[in-house]
């Protein structure tokens, strides 16, 4: 069973567009993460590992595009390869969602890369679900929840 | 509002026809090569639009460009411009670079607010690792460099003129009020579109409480939100 200590998303360009933590770390070791697996993150070659050790933990990233989602996951009971697999389904579901997602959509649209993301990955970093229908029922009934508030409040 | 500022610098070694064809394929703007200045250029993506306004300038010693930028006769330029595109195409990249760089570390305030693309013009491309590498140390300046003619990838990455227009879409422009929620703060209803406001809304509800589908009713809520914001937007 895979559970991932934390989630990021960063641009080419080293900013930081999506966190999520799935373990209590503290506000600063919490930096530490974000400047050092950025910077060794970023630093990587194309052609280099998509798996490496940093600390206690493990750094799986994949890079779409100008984005990189990073996990950290622990040294001994999660798999990479399950981890590297998630990253895929959590993209593929986000450009099934927007259509072709990029940067821009992120940036815009937080909430709902935040919904997917929730959709998919439990609180303590434990995938809930895999299948991408799925998620994308659930975050567009969520959007009609939102609409028919947005015209009840119009209504009313 | 004032426009953001952008600043071009390109060498005098570049052909016009070239000047025109970059400014052109990036700012989708027909450019004429006698004005040091474009206004009102606009900028669309997806999510907002702004308009900028360009700042053309063109070098022939870099060196020699970046003492009288430095100058405090440029502080007020240095100050206001959002963003800076750098072109060069000497044979070895390296010393321009260095150059640029230690212009933004050293002389450029709050450089982490601007964006900073240099954009090297030369057909023999850097190899994508040094890119990797150049780019990585750069990365503190907010300063990127730029292939003009690379080829894309096959791992979807953005090159050469793409990669510029992703860099200045996903720019924070501070203060843009034409994002999103166009003309905001302008919002004028004369009585009559009132009138046929409070009307078409009341239709919609006595519409809205006739469907039995709740799929057909999600749509019909999405095109009257969309028609509603049309008429007062």
């Amino acid at each position: 069973m895979s559970q991932i200590k934390y989630m990021l998303l960063t641009s080419r360009q080293g900013k930081t567009r999506l966190i999520r933590w799935y373990q209590p770390f503290d506000i600063k070791y919490k930096h530490k993460i974000l400047r050092e697996v950025t910077t060794n993150v970023l630093s990587r070659k194309s052609k280099m590992c998509n798996i490496l050790e940093y600390q206690d933990h493990k750094v799986v990233y994949k890079k779409y595009a100008s984005l990189y989602f990073i996990a950290g996951i622990d040294l001994d009971s999660d798999n990479e390869l399950l981890t590297l697999e998630i990253i895929h389904r959590f993209v593929e579901t986000m450009d099934r969602y927007f259509g072709n997602v990029c940067e821009l959509d992120i940036i815009f649209n937080f909430s709902k890369a935040y919904s997917i993301l929730d959709e998919m990955i439990m609180c303590d970093g434990s995938i809930i679900e895999t299948s991408k229908d799925e998620v994308i029922h659930v975050v567009e009934a969520m959007d009609a929840i939102e609409s028919n508030d947005d015209l009840d409040r119009v209504l009313s | 509002m004032d426009n953001h500022k952008v600043l071009i610098l390109l060498p005098e070694s570049l052909e016009i026809q070239e000047h025109i064809a970059f400014i052109s394929t990036i700012f989708q703007k027909q450019y004429d090569e006698t004005e040091s200045i474009a206004r009102d250029v606009q900028w669309k993506t997806k999510y907002y639009e702004t308009t900028l306004d360009l700042y053309i300038d063109t070098y022939d010693v870099l060196q020699e460009w970046v003492n009288d930028f430095v100058s405090d006769e440029c502080k007020e330029l240095r100050d206001v411009i959002s963003g800076i595109i750098f072109v060069f195409k000497d044979e070895d990249h390296k010393p321009p670079v260095e150059c640029l760089k230690n212009l933004i570390d050293e002389r450029i305030e709050d450089f982490t607010a601007k964006f900073f693309i240099g954009c090297y013009f030369n057909e023999n491309v850097i190899e994508e690792d040094e890119l990797y590498e150049l780019n990585s140390d750069l990365l503190v300046q907010n300063f990127e460099i730029v292939n003009w003619f690379d080829k894309p990838d096959p791992s979807m990455d953005k090159v050469g003129s793409e990669r510029i227009k992703e860099i200045i879409d996903v720019h924070p422009w501070l203060s843009h009020p034409e994002t999103l929620k166009k003309n905001q703060g302008q919002i004028n209803i004369s009585p009559i579109d009132l009138d046929s406001f409070m009307t078409k809304l009341e239709q919609a509800k006595e519409r809205y409480q006739t469907f039995d589908d709740s799929k057909e009713a999600e749509l019909f809520i999405e095109k009257i939100i969309d028609e509603l914001s049309d008429m007062i937007v």
